[in-house]
């Protein structure tokens, strides 16, 4: 009798082990995509990437990436777009460069021969001024760039945070989810604050000073601007030392 | 062989300058006049290829060609209060050499005040 009835359990559970078979990957993977709220965060990211990866479609990228497939060479060609464009950028404005000291090199020997080595003086800073006017031109673009940077890494990261919260959630680990969250939030959004605030107005009067201190011998002013970048650097350092050492003695705490 | 044309120009004008010298001393100051204006006027077309070539580098870049405008105005300036420097000073009359001397810088430092202001102005717009 006992062996019918173990024997009739043992076909049940077999059955039943059949039944949860049925279930299919696609809808597992939905239900997590769901839960932890994956959706909205490629929803969030598209707006990142749609600029220099115009040819990927975040949300396909995503699904063939479940499966194992990665593109390679989309990503590959966006990267080498923007490094592209940004090296054509600045090779044009090499170039440029290069014709105005062409121009000023035969200015100047014209003028030179002359008594009146006023000429000579006024076109150094004609020259001076255009090379400085194509050079801050670029750098204005850096500086906005930086900004763009800042803005975009410290929106992303709060899109990306609660997923990797729900994650951590997910896997176990209460309390790091619950601890790491507002450090790394304070942190980054104070770190991006204050290169936006501090270190870049900084860096402006910094090369300010640089520019000024070349248009005479006699007035130098060089060290101060040497001194803000040297001062933004270091501190930058310090701040990002920090960070790290804040951010491994959680994480070793937490375990 | 434009070398040649002001050479000859020169030489040929100072013999008669020694020449006339021992007459008439105040004739000179005309022949020294003709011949720095001579060799002026022989070089001018040599002058306006060279501002043709700087034209041309200049149009390359953009935002350059009001700037090397104003460098070619002021470069002729120069070029103009020099030569009329020399004959005032060859006449002998230094105090009139240096006036046009002082008109000359006066009109260069007017005409460059663009570019100073423009200097300003890319200084300002960097700041924060």
């Amino acid at each position: 009798m006992k062996k019918i009835i173990f024997i009739i359990l043992f076909l049940l559970l077999l059955c039943h082990n059949n039944l949860v078979y049925g279930e299919s990957t696609n809808e597992i993977l939905q239900e997590q995509e769901e839960t932890l709220g994956i959706s909205s965060f490629i929803k969030e990211s598209k707006k990142y990437t749609q600029e220099s990866f115009e040819d990927i479609d975040l949300d396909s990228f995503y699904r063939s990436a479940l499966t194992g497939k990665i593109d390679k060479n989309g990503i590959l060609k966006g990267i080498l777009k923007i490094a592209g464009k940004e090296t054509i950028y600045i090779i044009r404005t090499l170039g440029y460069i290069l014709v105005i000291i062409i121009i000023h090199s035969i200015v100047k020997n014209i003028s030179e021969g002359l008594e009146n080595n006023q000429i000579g003086q006024i076109t150094y800073y004609v020259q001076y001024i255009l090379i400085v006017t194509l050079v801050m031109g670029n750098f204005s673009e850096v500086i906005l760039l930086i900004k763009e940077t800042i803005n975009n890494l410290v929106g992303f990261l709060n899109s990306l945070l609660p997923i990797l919260i729900a994650l951590m959630v997910s896997t176990g680990n209460l309390v790091t989810a619950s601890t790491v969250e507002p450090i790394l939030l304070i942190a980054i959004t104070f770190i991006g604050n204050i290169i936006s605030s501090v270190f870049l107005p900084l860096i402006l009067v910094g090369t300010l000073l640089g520019i000024i201190s070349k248009i005479s011998d006699k007035i130098q002013i060089n060290k101060l601007s040497k001194f803000f970048k040297s001062s933004v650097v270091w501190t930058l350092g310090i701040l990002l030392t920090i960070f790290v050492r804040n951010f491994i003695t959680r994480r070793k705490l937490n375990k | 062989m434009e070398i040649i044309k002001i050479v000859g120009i020169a030489i040929s004008a100072v013999v008669i300058m020694i020449v006339i010298k021992q007459y008439k001393p105040e004739f000179a100051i005309y022949i020294s006049l003709i011949v720095s204006a001579l060799i002026l006027l022989s070089v001018m077309d040599k002058l306006s290829g060279i501002v043709e070539l700087l034209m041309n580098l200049s149009n390359k870049i953009n935002g350059g060609e009001e700037f090397l405008k104003i460098l070619m105005k002021i470069t002729g300036i120069a070029f103009l209060t020099e030569f009329a420097v020399n004959i005032c000073k060859d006449a002998g009359e230094n105090a009139i050499g240096a006036k046009v001397d002082l008109g000359g810088k006066v009109l260069i430092i007017s005409m460059s005040i663009p570019i100073i202001s423009s200097m300003l102005e890319t200084i300002l717009k960097i700041l924060p």
